[in-house]
């Protein structure tokens, strides 16, 4: 292991040649000061019935990035500003089709050098496909592939996202872009009496995103009778009809405001863990796993501008969210003294089903001339009959505040958040992230995100 | 006093007989064919001090029907970001931008005042108050020079918004005498002329009058941006489902 010192030396060195591509690409690149040549008025003399009226049926957009990420003290679980991933990356969005029958793909290509000190549980390269779906029609709508379902107004902390649930482990540290993963599925869509019907198939249950032990989102809760506590790795999703999703949302503008009304039938995506003793007679732990059940909920969200203010509201109310109960640590004695020898599970929680809501309500106003914009919002969810022996969920009870600006014709940019949680013992996350747009399709940024544990560089050249 | 009273009746008549009113210019102007539909490419130019200039592109496609106008701005250049915006006349706007994640947020209005997109143009600038929420006076004669400097008779007629917030306290307008196309406009904020928009390369396509080339100047040398047509159709099919809040 180098020292810190040593490391920051070669941090420099890695770092130079991340972003020296970047920059040459910026250099490069001069804006063309000559006439402009202006062409293409050839307006028909009878309107035209045409479907795309731009030139082409290929849209293709994306991104070229590279970052670099270290570990911050209150990670916990790798050593302090170790490097703990250099990534390159290469993200395309290609669409072709006209407006009423077209084809998107969204994937993004990584790849991980090898580097001295920097170990990866995953291969140095992989691929993913965030979107692969077909769309025919207009009025009456199919979409069928693999897309983005994101229900729901507000921009953070999202209670009605059902079916593709967004990575609330780091709503302060991804690219909003990063924080859906996609979901197989059959969604067809038709306009009746002016607003939108939307039906949704998902023959898939997803995966629960847990977060990575130590940080603010999982903080080390329970220390149960010496025992060591961690939580279940997530499980792979696979299709399954058994374990299908349907829900129905119906909505859009309302006067003035933005309003949809839904019914979801499928697995809860809020993160509720049940303990479990996992062991034998001679090595015992408890693990917290995920408790994923199909439920039934209702919702609404609805969004609307008052003045110069945003606001978004969003809740959800189910009928039969699981609740787990409270376990004390002379049940994990009686449990390791029935495991007896052979390995085994056994659960030292009871579940229950309880009717419970949750919400999130959310506004933010431009600050600063429309340049700087505040976000806040706070977002909680109960059991509506709680009692003392329940275990609540992870995320909720939070309070947040986002302040993003831009300086300098634009170019500097500024982005700086925080949330707070308020449990038993009160926990919060501040993240920083500073920019220089070059306003040609690079940007550099730095940051970090204190109290989770990781800083970055990053550089992005879009296209 | 009978030749004071003379001179002063002839030159009202010389404004009012021949029906060169403030009023009477800008209705002719307002009555120019307008289009129902249109897709245009547009690329800024934004010049801030000594620097390179900001090159911004985007593709609009607007829509009217009676009152309402919609529009949908999708930016290519430098970052891909749409927007969707309804405008009602009489009535404040709703817009919404759509994310790079996909998701749509409602957001409230710009601040008419505020810059749009980094330029020197106003949210104002954008969007007529109305030809009829104006007071307007005729100012006399004026010439316009064009690109290729020759000269262009102008009628200059001064407006002042009735109703609504006001971001400027008058507007000079430079109004060609011969086909009642708007040449050049002089903003003045609080009194003071702070910005001029000129509008240059005018076409007529399909009967509709199209500056090419509009540049918006400001008065204490700041800077300027330019706004390009690279391309437009006119009175296209456009289905509705291109400004549906649902299908954005």
């Amino acid at each position: 292991m180098l020292s810190l010192k040593g490391r920051f030396s070669k941090m420099k060195r890695i770092i130079f040649f991340f972003f020296l591509f970047f920059i040459s690409l910026n250099l490069f690149s001069q804006i063309d000061l000559g006439d402009e040549k202006l062409a293409g008025d050839s307006s028909p003399v009878k309107p035209l019935l045409v479907d795309n009226p731009e030139a082409s049926l290929w849209k293709i957009n994306g991104f070229l990035g590279s970052s670099l990420y270290f570990a911050l003290p209150p990670l916990g679980v790798l050593d302090n500003y170790e490097l703990v991933e250099p990534q390159g990356r290469v993200n395309l969005k290609l669409r072709y089709g006209t407006a009423s029958f077209y084809g998107k793909i969204t994937a993004d290509l990584f790849f991980f050098p090898n580097l001295e000190d920097v170990t990866y549980s995953h291969e140095n390269g992989k691929m993913e496909a965030r979107e692969f779906y077909f769309v025919a029609g207009s009025d009456l709508r199919l979409k069928v592939g693999k897309q983005l379902i994101s229900w729901g107004v507000s921009d953070f902390f999202r209670v009605t996202d059902v079916f593709d649930q967004p990575d609330k482990r780091t709503q302060f540290s991804l690219n909003p872009d990063d924080q859906y993963d996609g979901v197989y599925s059959v969604a067809i869509e038709k306009n009746i009496a002016g607003l939108r019907l939307e039906a949704v198939f998902k023959p898939q249950r997803t995966e629960v995103k847990m977060p990575l032990e130590g940080t603010f989102w999982l903080s080390e809760y329970d220390d149960i009778a010496g025992y060591s506590v961690s939580e279940a790795t997530a499980e792979s999703p696979s299709f399954d009809l058994a374990q299908s999703s349907v829900g129905v949302r119906y909505g859009g503008v309302v006067g003035s405001v933005d309003l949809h009304f839904f019914y979801y039938n499928g697995y809860n995506n809020n993160l509720l863990l049940a303990p479990e003793v996992v062991g034998s007679s001679t090595v015992t732990n408890v693990i917290k796993r995920p408790l994923s059940w199909r439920v039934n909920s209702v919702g609404f969200d609805l969004a609307f501008s008052f003045g110069k203010v945003s606001f978004r509201v969003e809740s959800l109310f189910s009928f039969d969210m699981p609740a787990v109960a409270k376990f004390d640590s002379t049940d994990v004695v009686t449990a390791v003294g029935f495991l007896d020898g052979a390995t085994s599970v056994v659960a030292i929680s009871s579940v229950k089903r309880k009717q419970h809501i949750a919400t999130t309500f959310e506004f933010d106003f431009a600050v600063r001339s429309g340049l700087g914009r505040i976000f806040m919002g706070c977002s909680w969810e109960t059991y509506l009959s709680d009692d003392a022996s329940q275990i609540g969920t992870r995320l909720s009870d939070l309070v947040y505040i986002m302040y993003r600006d831009k300086f300098y014709d634009n170019r500097l940019l500024l982005a700086v958040g925080g949330g707070v949680v308020f449990e038993d013992d009160l926990l919060a996350a501040v993240g920083l992230d500073l920019g220089y747009d070059f306003l040609n399709g690079l940007t550099l940024h730095i940051g970090g995100y204190f109290l989770v544990g990781m800083a970055y560089l990053k550089a992005e050249m879009k296209f | 006093m009978k030749k004071i009273i003379l001179i002063v009746g002839l030159f009202l008549m010389s404004t009012t007989v021949f029906g060169l009113t403030g009023y009477s210019i800008m209705k002719k102007n307002s009555q120019l064919s307008k289009p129902k539909s249109a897709f245009t490419t547009v690329k800024l130019k934004i010049y801030k001090g000594n620097r390179a200039p900001i090159v911004k592109k985007m593709k609009v496609y607007v829509k009217t029907r009676g009152k309402n106008t919609k529009s949908r701005i999708t930016f290519t250049y430098p970052t891909s970001i749409e927007f969707l915006i309804w405008n009602t006349k009489g009535q404040s706007s709703q817009q919404w931008i759509k994310l790079s994640s996909g998701r749509v947020r409602k957001v409230a209005s710009g601040n008419k005042g505020n810059s749009w997109s980094n330029s020197h143009f106003y949210y104002a600038d954008l969007s007529f108050s109305g030809f009829k929420n104006n007071n307007y006076k005729y100012l006399g004669e004026a010439t316009f020079r064009n690109i290729s400097g020759k000269a262009v008779s102008c009628y200059k007629v001064k407006a002042v918004q009735k109703r609504g917030k006001k971001v400027y306290s008058k507007r000079i307008i430079f109004v060609g005498k011969n086909d009642s196309v708007i040449r050049k406009v002089e903003f003045f904020e609080k009194g003071r002329h702070t910005k001029t928009l000129s509008n240059y390369k005018i076409k007529k396509i399909n009967g509709i009058y199209t500056p090419r080339a509009s540049v918006m100047k400001m008065e204490d040398g700041t800077g300027k941006t330019i706004l390009f047509i690279k391309s437009i159709k006119y009175n296209l099919y456009i289905s509705d489902a291109k400004f549906k809040r649902s299908l954005f």
